[in-house]
């Protein structure tokens, strides 16, 4: 009862330092870790599953940085955190639709290659507008705040952004839950998973708006922190396999666990903190040439 | 049960590439479409499936159009088997066959142990029951297509579409997936299948459905549809059909120049 009423800091009672470090700063940082870490890598598994596809991701498509062009957007017309969101949803939306609009439309090539390179430009394009962003900003309120999101922390997450964003990343979860077995059906292609009964179209549009707003909810508080949901989906199919079932919780809580280690990590090796996106950037790009190297035909 | 196709025209938007199809299905039978790449068979698979809709005219499953029916409604009555084909991600094998049960399944539900002991069951039935805990990605050619075969029938549906069903089988394999075809028609299944081997139509088909440029050319009883003269309009290349000593026939090319398998008749040099 005392914890909580500390949480929610009306117990303002005699507290030692280390009481409200732990109970301002630690904790909501580590309920971050675990929501940000959980929902990118389960977005992750849901993207990969959907495009068939292992080299795909949250930040792979593009999706983290029209995100985050859309919150960038947001804190320049100083919108309230559930504004930013809205915004960061909708340029995470807008991204993934065109970059598969753009991959589906340029039929007869690699598949893998024309998902990924549109992801790329896409990607490119919404970091131009971010820096167009940049430039309009206010260079001495608004810029920092700008640049330091961009860069992916976690540093300043308070108890009440996360009051925002964990029924966001829920309302995104849930039906990935629900659709568990179907989504796994439509990783054999359209023809087939309609031919064994999925409504491909619908079920298609639910996993992708469901997996951008779990995407897009978690962008608005942490910044783009890459590679998470590239490798830990990767990683939980090899542990447990392709199916959907047991691939969408294992990729959550090994991405929860991920991110609240390299977050300490990135709280605690240096005397200055490093941004946890340069760290998850530092291990995730090997990790992808990794990947690519193995080129096999099918995945784990 | 009855899978009717009346006056049907395939294609895509503009593109007409068969017209005035018809045909019916009943259980027990084996149809088999022959025609030369291109000649539409795939499109025709995938009007039949509901996967593109038809330019004109209907597809009915006991006085049904398809039209009326959801993708989870004409998974319960018709089953696709695609040619055998390596899947993304490395799934097991029960995996795979589990996912017949998709149409089967209440609405945000998994498949549960009944599921499972339908899945084994089917494996088992094909002669496979072993492979169930294999990886999909990993096993023979052959092997894939009776997974995909077990598959098809864990859906529970009356009609079964095979599309190339021993395309990319080598010998022994091909004979093996023929023999479960018959066996499933005997069974009571109704089998449309496509076939680029006329040998393969003779063995199996109790009906043969030529289908060329424009559409269905003829349609009618195995030994009466592949003759001689009509395979060699169809891949424009001479063809006879002989009678084995055990009563079978087979298709043969017929070449200008000698047969090397034939020894030359004595007395004349080349």
């Amino acid at each position: 009862m005392r914890a909580a009423r500390r949480l929610t800091g009306d117990d303002m009672g005699a507290v030692t330092s280390g009481e409200i470090v732990f109970m301002r700063v630690r904790l909501p940082r580590v309920a971050a870790d675990i929501l940000v870490g959980a929902a990118l890598s389960g977005a992750g598994a849901a993207y990969q599953t959907l495009f068939r596809n292992p080299l795909v991701s949250p930040d792979i498509l593009g999706v983290a940085t029209g995100a985050g062009f859309g919150a960038v957007l947001g804190i320049l017309l100083t919108l309230s955190v559930l504004g930013i969101e809205a915004f960061d949803f909708l340029g995470g939306l807008a991204t993934v639709l065109l970059v598969y609009l753009i991959s589906s439309s340029l039929r007869g090539h690699d598949r893998t290659l024309v998902l990924v390179l549109s992801g790329v430009v896409i990607g490119a394009l919404a970091g131009a507008c971010i820096s167009l962003v940049k430039i309009m900003a206010d260079p001495y309120d608004q810029l920092p705040a700008i640049t330091f999101w961009l860069l992916g922390s976690l540093a300043g997450v308070k108890f009440s952004d996360l009051a925002v964003t964990a029924p966001l990343v829920l309302l995104g979860f849930v039906p990935l839950v629900l659709h568990r077995w179907p989504i796994g059906v439509l990783s054999l292609g359209d023809d087939e998973a309609r031919s064994l009964g999925v409504d491909v179209g619908r079920l298609r549009a639910t996993v992708i708006a469901a997996a951008t707003l779990m995407t897009a909810s978690v962008v608005a508080i942490s910044g783009v922190i890459g590679w998470i949901g590239l490798m830990m989906p990767h990683i939980a199919r090899m542990l447990v396999g392709p199916n959907f079932n047991r691939l969408l919780p294992a990729s959550m809580l090994l991405g929860a666990a991920f991110l609240l280690i390299v977050d300490t990590l990135a709280r605690s090796l240096a005397r200055v903190e490093t941004p946890v996106g340069i760290l998850t950037a530092v291990l995730g790009a090997p990790f992808f040439l990794w990947l690519l190297s193995r080129g096999r035909r099918t995945w784990g | 049960m009855r899978l009717t196709v009346q006056n049907l025209t395939i294609g895509y938007g503009a593109r007409v590439v068969g017209s005035g199809i018809s045909l019916v299905i009943l259980p027990g039978e084996v149809l088999c479409l022959l025609g030369p790449n291109g000649a539409g068979k795939t499109t025709l698979f995938r009007t039949l499936l509901g996967l593109q809709p038809p330019l004109a005219g209907a597809i009915a499953i006991d006085g049904v159009p398809l039209e009326f029916l959801r993708p989870s409604d004409i998974a319960q009555r018709l089953a696709y088997v695609p040619q055998a084909h390596v899947t993304e991600f490395s799934y097991s094998v029960l995996d795979v066959v589990l996912m017949g049960r998709t149409a089967r399944l209440r609405s945000f539900a998994s498949p549960g142990s009944e599921d499972r002991r339908i899945a084994l069951g089917k494996l088992k039935s094909l002669g496979i029951g072993d492979l169930a805990g294999e990886d999909y990605t990993q096993i023979s050619g052959g092997q894939r297509q009776l997974v995909l075969i077990a598959r098809a029938l864990t859906q529970g549906t009356p009609f079964l579409v095979m599309d190339e069903p021993t395309a990319s089988l080598d010998f022994g394999n091909q004979s093996m997936v023929l023999a479960r075809i018959r066996e499933l028609a005997a069974e009571g299944y109704g089998i449309v299948l496509s076939t680029h081997d006329p040998d393969h139509a003779l063995l199996v088909a109790t009906r043969v459905a030529i289908i060329a440029e424009g559409g269905l050319k003829v349609v009618g009883k195995a030994h009466d549809v592949v003759t001689a003269e009509a395979l060699t309009a169809l891949y424009r290349t001479e063809v006879q059909v002989e009678e084995t000593p055990s009563g079978r026939r087979v298709c043969v090319p017929v070449w200008q120049r000698p047969d090397p398998a034939v020894r030359p008749p004595p007395g004349r040099r080349f």
